[in-house]
């Protein structure tokens, strides 16, 4: 055997764009990068979400005028693009943890498809209840 | 039936350029043809500095392999036909994660050397010299699949964890790790496991599944990475039960 040599750690921040390679047209690598992106949309919504609440600290009045510039229809879209960010973002980290565990790799193919068929369901139904 | 096809093909000569250049050839194209039928021709007829590597045509040795419209083929398995799509033409890349040494021929040293790390043979403290080590059918069957692999690159080239993490084994060295672990045979697998089990070893994976995807021989690397892992887990909560159990 090889003798195991520990080194630092060392991910190539400039390569992370090899992460986003639109040349590879499949499935699995859509998700791949969707997970990426998603998740990136989902921690500034949730620095946000934070400075916003944060806002309670300064007084009730402050944080009703505050809170009152998010009610209007274009705030209304960006939430509704975060519920779909989360759902979407929620259950491919289902998908992945199966993987993590080795269930479903036979399957994977099948699996990628019903997180997007579940999130497509999801989408129409979050703009049921938001919008109509 | 044939058809006039544009090939793009990428031209580097590190010692001599400072970029890389693409440049185009028209070609008549039998349906039958393969891309590496038509480099064979370009080379012979209009650029003989035309660097790739081939061997067998026959997608055995796996020397070929190269990108064909931006996916891992190997170009004496691919049609011609099968990949030009509406726009008649084909561009062939050399493989991604590797250093160009001339064209489409790549530095595939990391590449063996990460399969060395996992010492891909059996390995047996005793090696009896006048009888055969038995194996059962269903070990074979087990390991069947993983035993198609031929070393082409392919997996490692699709992999973006790959290009960003040069430390990370990749999908061939960790599939081999998991196939010579099946072998009922080796005696190896507890060292291979420890091997795997960092941060450079199985856990890297982020199921991109590109491996599996490009893979010539339908090998499943990634289903491979995640039977390593179900492997360390259960020996994880083996020892777990010996301590607290």
């Amino acid at each position: 055997m090889v003798k195991e040599e520990k080194q630092s750690h060392p991910v190539k921040l400039s390569s992370i764009r090899a992460w986003f390679d639109f040349k590879r047209k499949y499935i699995n690598n859509w998700l791949f990068m969707l997970h990426r992106f998603t998740g990136v949309a989902l921690t500034i919504y949730l620095i946000l979400h934070v400075k916003t609440v944060s806002l309670l600290t300064e007084g009730k009045e402050i944080y009703n005028t505050s809170i009152k510039e998010f009610e209007t229809f274009g705030w209304l879209i960006v939430l509704f693009l975060i519920i779909i960010i989360g759902i979407f973002h929620g259950l491919n980290g289902i998908r992945l943890f199966l993987y993590q565990f080795s269930f479903g790799v036979k399957h994977q193919r099948t699996l990628s498809i019903t997180v997007i068929t579940l999130t497509a369901i999801a989408t129409v139904l979050v703009a049921y209840i938001l919008f109509i | 039936m044939s058809k006039k096809v544009k090939f793009i093909v990428f031209k580097y000569d590190p010692l001599s350029e400072e970029k890389p250049h693409y440049v185009s050839y028209m070609q008549e194209v039998d349906r039958r043809e393969m891309v590496l039928d038509v480099l064979e021709r370009i080379r012979k007829n209009i650029d003989p500095t035309l660097a790739y590597r081939h061997s067998c045509h026959h997608g055995v040795c796996g020397s070929c392999v190269a990108l064909v419209n931006g996916v891992e083929k190997l170009l004496c398995k691919t049609r011609v036909f099968n990949v030009i799509g509406r726009s008649n033409k084909v561009v062939i890349e050399p493989m991604r994660n590797f250093k160009v040494i001339r064209d489409l021929v790549v530095d595939l040293e990391p590449f063996f050397t990460k399969l060395r790390i996992i010492t891909p043979a059996l390995i047996q403290s005793q090696v009896s010299q006048d009888r055969e080590t038995p194996q059962s059918p269903q070990n074979v069957e087990a390991m069947k699949q993983y035993e198609e692999c031929i070393e082409c690159g392919a997996c490692y080239s699709a992999c973006p964890i790959v290009a960003s993490d040069p430390l990370y084994l990749g999908p061939a060295a960790l599939m081999v790790a998991y196939r010579t672990c099946l072998d009922e045979r080796d005696e190896g697998k507890m060292e291979r496991l420890r091997l795997v089990d960092s941060e450079e070893g199985c856990w890297r994976c982020h199921n991109n599944m590109g491996c599996t995807e490009v893979c010539p021989k339908n090998v499943d690397p990634a289903s491979a990475i995640s039977g390593l892992r179900r492997m360390i887990l259960s020996r994880r909560l083996v020892l777990w039960r010996g301590r607290f159990g």
